[in-house]
């Protein structure tokens, strides 16, 4: 042990530090050192490292205080930014009266509202959907900004103080507005620290997010002490978006992609420690001034050194401590009857989605809005490029919906097959490779996991997030990887079975049949013992280690199972393009929007997938109408459906965690003659409904035991006040 | 010799101590209690002993070898079995996949489809759910719930069971009856089983138990068949004014 | 995560100054003519008789069109090109073309009358022709980007149906967004394949995979193509496609393998007038745009050139739109440190006022320095940002758009399009819609308003040597894929609007051969950071 630190840490500390240094003599550009370069390097790293603490901060309040980690902090303060810009800029307001409004009141009510509407009741949510929901939250604003302020013209934001003049350092100038901003940066930190730690609300914060009943009989009130996390944490996002928006201008994505640096600043902290994010933070800045101003990648790697949060991520997760086994956390579901789906209702099933494609495809169904007809080369394009999206979405459900793990990062897998489908098949195109581009993505979906598996889910959501960033900076944007600027087709048509796939309409055919495969295949997997195995790894990861099985490694085998299928998906994806973009297709928002579609279409069921169709759908509809009728409420409906259909879809479980696709399986199931079982669930749920509420009986006649029980099931506390290790001493 | 050793188990949470210098050993063919008033560390005891906590300072044996170091799974293979006094069951999962989840990484042999699912509804008919096999346990009751934890435990093939608070959500009836399958179990040589038992129900320990260890703040304050721990003035300081007060002299009076 | 909107404007720029710095590869007579390329202008010479002829031809029309035969004289016979330039140009083909004397023959009979209009082609009937236009607008994160591209078709066409139509047909407009997305640029094409006559104004950023245009089948099921009027072609696919006649001419040799050298054509016209009229000394930072491989390589070569001819660069930082003002200190301590007088941005306007306002904020002698940027700069926010962009430099190959009284043609875009200030894809895009109308009346002189084929037009448009928009725009070379774009005028921002300084008269672009400059490059070697 050196400094009281762990082994991990001081290794992973000497390891990085060796390689900055090796990276450093290799790359090092020659540009001359002046005392003017590394001062305007080291207090611009000062300054942005300030910025993203605040936003960190921010994150570490929430989280430590309520639980839930807040991918909507960067589109918080996106949303303050615009309506700042809205208020001071366009109206004419004082910059103070619009900072006292956008910060004072906007924030705080945003803040509270989302706690009052959504996250006070993600409390017990899996972690799946409580960032299901965050995620969600951060479409559904930014797209909001997106309608509202229209992208037709630039904006600018004034800088809040003046930046004309400042402090002057040798050969250059730190303007007052970036000293204030680091000073307020770090005193923001300091005082959330000391409300944290020291006063009786923090107390009460802290407390609450431990143990929720516990704090309560004490005296604190955990609603309001939920609200007031979020107000708080509402307001740093905002104070940090309107600080930041003059740097980078008012551009939703670029504003709103900060919050992923402050992400690995928050991890640095252990997501929990204030001052160790905040000095993550400046860590950041500086690492990232310096390495831009003093090294050269070469012309293939140029924006590498923005991946540098990214890397402090990955090195963050590397050296953290194995995660405790968590007990206490198990889920509550509603469902009666464990069925599997019987291997001839799967071929059944993948029979009518055959069925019903080839129906569609061919003009057979009349939907009385216009007239069918067969399908020209647009629509089945349009449907080739969906399902393609589809097969991507079949990866997210042994992963997600079995497993618990989270993956943001299904296109960078999706990309990864199609770049190993590119190296392996060259010109030839031979369909017969495609399963061996799964096999050679398994091992990377296991490398990927393979640091974060030790850790709590919410690390690897994390990694996942940081691989779709490094993947779209350093890996995908290189010449070798993706020969961009080659004209014509880099994936050219499929060759299969002595049938060369170059029309659409056999493509379109090719696809079907592989996402029926695919379903089949997973509902398959759902029945073996792998199937299980993942699903009690999710329920219990305590419970799962107890009985022999080897929680870190199948969480690892879960990853390399799904890369495998979005491999395989993304040699259809990338063949539907016949060209992979790096800059378009590996934008991370559209891999949340996958995820979130397929999370709110239940993503524990095998044909979840099938709702990547929904945008191109609901546009190809409004295409069609707008031809057909001009049904104009109906076209503008479904164009705002399509933009904040995801958003809204996926917010939705958080009063149904289960999804969709799901729900509608209960109403539907019992229509099938052989589902006995579905006829008797809903029967025994109707005379459910009719039995007493537990309270009424109580007024009558003493409660049983089985009643105490259930009350305590109910209430969430079943047979101790004290479920957590640790605080345990007191007896109560 | 005992099967299962702790040794001068000290556990801390930060300025929290739980255990203090703990020391319990576990018999084969018995079973043996654990009890002591509410947080006096008997879970934190089991979770060091399973692998899930690890503790401050002191060792953990098994079958006389040091495991203080090995991972759940892998003491979990060497035969330790437990279930969790607030449940961990698979809520997802029918009862019976919860126990062929067990079965299935426990039995060595690559058995068939149908030999798991066999072994399955045995372990499910010996705490009585045969017919809740296909209910998902998350809607069933939480002595049912339980009692597959139970289940999925024994489907181990463990050589020491910890059992924490096996009884809580059974009625009387059903209590009786897990009591008496512990002692066959325990009692069939073939087995080679010793459990630990932690409970509240103090006429239920008393009933099953050979030997009793006390725990009080995280120390051992006796150790004793049931008759000598009852006597101890030191057990009964412990649970004065505790919510067990009566429950303990109950079992004395009885 | 990437940032779209700024990356997709960036793209818009680059596909400008491409355009800008095209350059023809028989001009200058430097270069070795590419082959493949001349093939077609010969086939097409075959089909249009010789340039003048077609020169001629389009004349004809536009007198009888009831477009009137002033607007023609003016634009065509008249001094908007600036006479002198003309002469500069002297013997290059282009010049001729241009400086031919205007054969203005009064129309007697109108080729409307006594004609049974027949539906010639797919997207014609008897009295209609309908024109897509295809641009990114619809991206959640960047609504309504590019919606000034609609804008221009829609206004182009309301104009020429207010004058009368076209080939004796109004015109219909079409819409598909293409929504930043390659599926739904493909879908735009299939669009136009099976619904419209012609793509007009198309601003797609993603026009990855360009078969579907090149292999549409005409009403007759030959797979000629849709001819694809396009404003920007940003991707090598749609650089080299056959049928795509971009307004903003790529500057770029095809076909292209895909790797290694490159020839490029580069506008250095205002550099030159720079280092002439400004600062002869000219050295300093060229500010190169990295998020993607396609902005490095379209800079680059422009930077390139700009050593070529005498600009010293001290240095060629990289930046990105994530990059934040602070980090512009960093380009500033650069030019402290070599005392520079010369700072070019590669980027949007954006990114210049970022750069300014930075040297503003580090008490940066700015007086001292040029700066300079591109079209990209020539918008309204860039003037909004006010007293800090005071001074800097920025370059077109277009009259400006307060020049209305010198162009009839830019009159009638100001009329139609109901903007102070469009944006310049606009602006392209009318222009795209006047190159598709120059091309029609072609056609109908020769062949009548039901001679109007998709082959026809590609013919047609296969055969202009020369097109400026009626005097507005720099003239350009339609024969062939790579070309040039030779004029420039220089404005600089003076008391918070962009005013003229060269060439001093209004109306009056500056076309000397020498503005263009070639070079071959390896794109992937050249960018050092």
């Amino acid at each position: 042990m050196i400094l009281g630190l762990r082994p991990s840490v001081v290794i992973t500390t000497a390891v990085a530090v060796v390689g900055a240094v090796i990276l450093t003599i290799f790359t090092w550009a020659g540009s001359p050192v002046t005392s003017g370069t590394f001062l305007v390097a080291t207090y611009t790293g000062l300054f942005l490292g300030a910025l993203w603490a605040m936003y960190a901060t921010g994150l570490v309040v929430v989280y430590t205080t309520t639980g839930v980690f807040n991918f909507a902090q960067g589109a918080i303060g996106v949303f303050s930014a615009f309506l700042y810009w809205e208020l001071h800029v366009n109206r004419d307001w004082h910059s103070i009266a619009a900072l006292l409004v956008v910060v004072g009141l906007f924030a705080p009510a945003l803040g509270v509202l989302l706690d009052i509407m959504l996250m006070r009741r993600l409390r017990t949510a899996t972690l799946v959907v409580q960032l299901m929901v965050t995620v969600a939250v951060m479409v559904l604003l930014l797209a909001l900004v997106g309608v509202v302020w229209e992208a037709d013209t630039a904006r600018r934001v004034p800088f809040l103080f003046g930046i004309e003049n400042g402090v002057d350092l040798g050969p250059s100038r730190l303007p007052w507005h970036r000293l204030i901003v680091i000073i307020v940066a770090i005193a923001i930190a300091v005082s959330m620290r000391y409300l944290l730690r020291r006063t009786r609300i923090g107390t009460a914060m802290r407390a609450v997010v431990d143990n929720r009943e516990l704090a309560a009989l004490n005296g604190a009130r955990p609603n309001v002490v939920s609200s007031t996390s979020w107000a708080l944490g509402s307001m740093l996002g905002a104070l940090g978006g309107i600080l930041i928006a003059p740097e980078l201008g008012l551009d939703p994505a670029t504003l709103n992609s900060v919050v992923i640096i402050a992400f690995a600043a928050a991890a640095f902290g252990a997501l929990r420690n204030l001052p160790l994010a905040v000095v993550g933070a400046m860590l950041l800045g500086l690492l990232r001034q310096h390495s831009e101003t003093w090294l050269d990648f070469g012309p293939n790697f140029q924006i590498a050194h923005r991946s540098v949060a990214p890397l402090l991520l990955f090195a963050v997760v590397v050296a953290l401590p194995q995660a405790r086994l968590q007990v206490g956390r198990v889920a509550h579901h509603l469902r009666r009857h464990e069925r599997y789906t019987n291997w001839w209702e799967g071929l059944i099933g993948c029979g009518v989605i055959i069925l019903l494609a080839v129906m569609l495809s061919g003009g057979w169904l009349n939907f009385k809005i216009w007239d069918p007809a067969p399908w020209g080369l647009l629509e089945l394009n349009s449907a080739n490029a969906a399902l393609a999206m589809a097969l991507i979405g079949c990866s997210l459900v042994p992963l997600i919906g079995w497993a618990g793990q989270l993956n943001f990062a299904p296109l960078a897998f999706a990309g990864f097959g199609a770049f190993v489908y590119l190296k392996l098949a060259g010109d030839t195109a031979s369909g017969y490779w495609i399963p061996l581009v799964g096999l050679l993505c398994a091992p990377f979906g296991a490398l990927v996991a393979l640091p974060a598996a030790r850790l709590r889910g919410l690390y690897l959501a994390l990694m996942t997030v940081a691989l779709a960033q490094a993947m779209s900076l350093i890996f995908f944007p290189h010449p070798s990887v993706i020969p961009r600027t080659k004209v014509g087709l880099q994936f050219p048509d499929i060759e299969l079975f002595g049938i060369t796939f170059d029309d659409r309409r056999g493509f379109f055919m090719l696809l079907v049949c592989t996402f029926a495969i695919f379903v089949y295949a997973l509902v398959l997997l759902r029945r073996s013992r792998f199937g299980r195995r993942w699903i009690a790894i999710n329920d219990s990861q305590a419970a799962s280690a107890t009985l022999g099985v080897p929680v870190v490694w199948t969480k690892v085998v879960v990853y390399a199972v799904s890369a495998a299928i979005a491999g395989i998906a993304g040699v259809f994806w990338a063949t539907v393009a016949g060209n992979l973009d790096s800059a378009q297709s590996f934008d991370l928002l559209i891999g949340f929007e996958a995820v979130l579609l397929v999370a709110a279409a239940g993503v524990s069921i095998p044909l979840a997938g099938i709702f990547l169709i929904f945008k191109p759908l609901f546009t190809g509809l409004a295409a069609r109408l707008e031809e057909a009728g001009n049904v104009d409420y109906l076209v503008t409906f479904l164009d705002q459906l399509v933009i904040f259909g995801p958003g809204l879809m996926a917010i939705g479980m958080v009063f149904n965690p289960r999804g969709a696709i799901f729900e509608m399986g209960r109403g539907f199931s019992p229509i099938l003659p052989w589902r006995k079982d579905a006829r008797a669930e809903i029967a025994a749920e109707n005379a459910q409904k009719r039995e007493p509420e537990i309270g009424e009986l109580g007024l009558e006649r003493p409660f049983t035991p089985e009643e105490v029980i259930a009350i305590d099931r109910r209430l969430g506390i079943l047979d101790e006040v004290v479920p957590k290790e640790g605080y345990g001493n007191s007896r109560s | 010799m005992a099967i299962l050793e702790a040794e001068n188990v000290v556990m801390r949470f930060g300025g929290v101590v739980a255990l203090d210098d703990a020391s319990v050993d576990v018999d084969p063919g018995l079973v043996t209690g654990l009890i002591g008033p509410n947080g006096a560390g008997k879970t934190t005891l089991f979770n060091v002993v399973t692998g899930l906590l690890p503790p401050t300072s002191g060792r953990v044996k098994f079958d006389g070898v040091d495991i203080t170091r090995a991972g759940v799974a892998k003491r979990s293979q060497m035969g330790i079995a437990r279930t969790f006094q607030k449940l961990e069951a698979f809520n997802t999962l029918s009862a019976f996949d919860n126990v062929r989840v067990a079965v299935e990484k426990n039995h060595r042999t690559k058995w068939k489809h149908q030999r798991v699912n066999d072994v399955a509804h045995e372990m499910l008919g010996k705490v009585g759910l045969d017919d809740v096999a296909d209910v998902t346990v998350g809607t069933l009751p939480t002595g049912s719930a339980r009692l597959v934890e139970l289940a999925r435990a024994l489907a181990c093939r463990p050589r020491v069971l910890l059992l924490d608070e096996p009884s809580s959500g059974l009625n009387e009836e059903e209590t009786s009856s897990i009591g008496q399958l512990l002692l066959e179990l325990v009692a069939d040589k073939n087995n080679d089983l010793a459990v630990l038992l932690v409970e509240h129900d103090m006429s239920f320990v008393m009933g099953v138990c050979a030997r009793i260890h006390v725990l009080d703040f995280g120390k051992i304050i006796a150790v004793g068949t049931p008759i000598e721990v009852q006597a101890d003035t030191a057990v009964r300081a412990a649970y004065l004014g505790s919510d067990e007060f009566r429950g303990a002299y109950v079992g004395v009076d009885e | 995560m990437k940032n779209l909107r700024w990356i997709i404007c960036l793209l818009a720029v680059f596909a400008l100054v491409a355009a800008s710095c095209g350059g023809n590869d028989d001009e200058g007579g430097s270069a070795p003519a590419a082959a493949p390329t001349e093939a077609p202008d010969d086939s097409m010479d075959d089909d249009m008789g010789d340039d003048s002829m077609g020169d001629d031809s389009m004349d004809d029309d536009m007198g009888d069109d009831s477009m009137g035969d002033d607007d023609m004289d003016d634009d065509m016979g008249d001094d908007s090109m600036g006479d002198d330039d003309m002469d500069d140009m002297g013997d290059d083909d282009m010049g001729e073309t241009d400086a031919e004397p205007v054969a203005t023959e009064e129309p007697e009979v109108d080729p409307c009358a006594n004609v049974d209009l027949e539906a010639t082609d797919i997207g014609i009937t008897s009295d209609t022709i309908t024109v897509l236009v295809m641009a990114d607008v619809g991206s959640p994160l960047a609504p309504g980007l590019f919606q000034g591209s609609i804008d221009g078709v829609k206004a182009w066409a309301d104009h020429v149906n207010a004058e009368g139509g076209l080939a004796c047909r109004q015109i219909e407009v079409l819409e598909h967004d293409s929504a930043i997305s390659p599926t739904d640029t493909t879908n735009g094409f299939l669009k136009a394949c099976e619904d419209a006559f012609v793509l007009v104004g198309t601003t797609a950023l993603f026009a990855l995979d360009t078969s579907d245009l090149q292999t549409c089948p005409d009403a007759q099921g030959n797979e000629i193509g849709v001819p694809d009027f396009a404003y920007i072609t940003t991707e090598p696919p749609h650089q080299c496609s056959v049928v795509t006649f971009a307004s903003s001419r790529p500057n770029s040799e095809c076909p292209y393998g895909g790797s290694g050298p490159r020839t490029v054509q580069s506008q250095v016209g205002h550099a030159q007038w720079t280092l002439e009229n400004v600062e002869p000394n000219l050295h300093g930072v060229y500010l190169v745009p990295t998020d993607l491989p396609s902005t490095i390589t379209s800079t680059m070569p422009q930077v390139r050139s700009f050593q070529e001819i005498g600009v010293v660069i001290d240095g060629e930082p990289g930046f990105s739109g994530f990059t934040t003002q602070s980090e512009y200190g960093t380009y500033i301590q650069i030019m402290r440190d070599n005392d520079s007088n010369f700072a070019y941005s590669g980027g949007d306007d954006q990114s210049m006022i970022k750069w300014r306002s930075e040297a503003e904020a580090q008490g940066f002698d700015s007086e001292s320095v040029v700066w300079m940027c591109q079209l990209a700069c020539y918008t309204p926010s860039f003037l909004e940002a006010g007293d800090v962009v005071e001074g800097t430099y920025t370059w077109i190959w277009f009259l400006p758009f307060d020049e209305v009284e010198h162009n009839d043609e830019l009159a009638d875009f100001m009329e139609f399009i109901d903007n102070d200030f469009p944006p310049a894809w606009a602006a392209g895009s009318w222009a795209d819609g006047v190159l598709f109308e120059q091309v029609v009346n072609g056609i109908v002189a020769e062949a009548g308003p039901n001679g109007l084929t998709r082959q026809a037009v590609l013919d047609g448009a296969r055969g202009l040597t020369s097109f400026d928009v009626n005097g507005w725009w720099s003239p350009a070379d339609y024969s062939t894929t790579q070309n040039i774009m030779p004029c420039f005028m220089v404005m600089q921002v003076q008391d918070g609007a962009f005013a003229r300084v060269y060439p001093e008269a209004p109306g009056e672009l500056d076309c000397n051969a020498d503005n263009v400059v070639e070079l071959t490059l390896d794109w992937s070697a050249e960018f050092g950071g």
